[in-house]
């Protein structure tokens, strides 16, 4: 599969790749330095709400294209791009690495403690014989002692993987839109670099994170998905 | 306690928070609407109805109508959505616009559609057909087979 093959009927809703490093007050200072390098393109300035259990500075600014379609988080720990149009690997990387080159510029991080790459999907489904068609979209084996203990009326699962130094983490949950009832198989894959990291590799941990979880999502996908993926459909 | 511990006793052992996404809770409820199922249960009205503005899409691999069951040779893919107060499940190529309203109805509207039409198809001599019928004919005869 190459990199940067974007399905017709993709499920993809949002990436994100997301810089850690150990907390900088000169991030919460001088945001508007920042801001000034990179608000021709993304203009919005979206804050945080009130949150109690988080304190204020760990919570990120957003500052979002007027189209919504892309933006750069920001908090005194972190710096991530995100996309929920996503224009293709090649693109995305290109755009995160020049957002923390001028990040790196103004704030000149040396150590960074975490990176991570977040692949959020939403498949639509329609319920047959009133359970989740689970098999017709993942290739998720559950055997529990039961007779029929792969039907399922909803599903919520979440498994954290060691690979090597890195954590993948895979969420798979039945979830709802609130607003029109339609329901869908959250498929959220997130995986983090947390050792021995140096900002001027970050190009090579977007590549390896993306490659692992690809590659992961197509094995995850059944065939009969990826041909309605493909446009291949009535 | 005698060696055994209650359950508040323990705590989770979550791994490192995840890379943060951009909605507040699960994926960007604010934008899409969508949310954790178990959290919104039995939420939705009309002001809610209202706001959706994007169409949906998704894949139908099996049509059932009553205990009739059809299944499809490739997948269908229905567009969902929301007209004034009614929600739409349409496919183009079938020439099928089905209506209800609950997303539930226009669902099982747009499935009981298709089985009235295969069968109509079905039963059209080529002899009576004009044209655009003969073309959905031809569409419906390939794209189903009975279980």
């Amino acid at each position: 599969m190459e990199d940067n093959i974007i399905y017709p009927n993709s499920p993809l809703k949002e990436v994100v790749f997301e810089v850690r490093f150990k907390g900088m007050v000169a991030v919460e200072c001088h945001r508007d330095e920042f801001y000034r390098e990179i608000a021709e393109e993304y203009p919005n300035v979206l804050v945080p709400h009130v949150d109690q259990n988080t304190p204020p500075s760990l919570q990120a600014y957003k500052f979002e294209k007027e189209d919504k379609s892309a933006g750069i988080m920001t908090a005194i720990n972190k710096i991530s791009y995100y996309s929920r149009e996503y224009p293709g690997y090649k693109k995305f990387r290109k755009e995160t690495l020049r957002i923390l080159k001028i990040f790196n510029e103004i704030f000149k991080l040396k150590k960074i403690t975490r990176t991570g790459w977040r692949y959020i999907n939403i498949m639509p489904y329609a319920r047959e014989e009133d359970v989740i068609p689970l098999k017709r979209f993942l290739n998720l084996d559950i055997h529990l002692p039961l007779k029929d203990s792969d039907s399922f009326k909803n599903i919520d699962v979440k498994l954290h993987i060691p690979i090597k130094a890195d954590l993948f983490v895979v969420i798979i949950r039945s979830i709802i839109n609130v607003i029109n009832k339609q329901e869908a198989l959250l498929l959220d894959l997130d995986y983090s670099k947390n050792k021995d990291l140096k900002f001027d590799n970050a190009g090579n941990y977007i590549k390896e994170s993306h490659g692992f979880a690809r590659e992961f999502f197509e094995k995850m996908i059944t065939d009969q998905y990826r041909e309605y993926l493909k446009g291949e459909a009535i | 306690m005698n060696g055994l511990s209650s359950v508040q006793e323990y705590i989770s052992l979550e791994e490192e928070p995840l890379t943060q996404q951009t909605g507040e809770e699960l994926p960007f409820p604010n934008e899409q609407g969508w949310k954790d199922k178990i959290m919104d249960k039995d939420t939705q009205n009309i002001e809610e109805a209202e706001m959706l503005k994007e169409t949906e899409t998704l894949p139908l691999w099996v049509i059932t109508s009553g205990s009739k069951r059809l299944n499809t040779k490739k997948p269908i893919k229905v567009n969902v959505f929301k007209e004034e107060d009614c929600f739409v499940v349409e496919n183009e190529p079938l020439d099928i616009y089905a209506v209800g309203f609950t997303l539930k109805e226009a669902t099982e509207n747009f499935m009981d559609h298709v089985i009235e039409f295969w069968e109509h198809y079905n039963n059209l001599p080529d002899s009576k057909a004009g044209k655009f019928a003969k073309k959905l004919k031809n569409k419906y005869s390939t794209s189903f087979f009975k279980v």
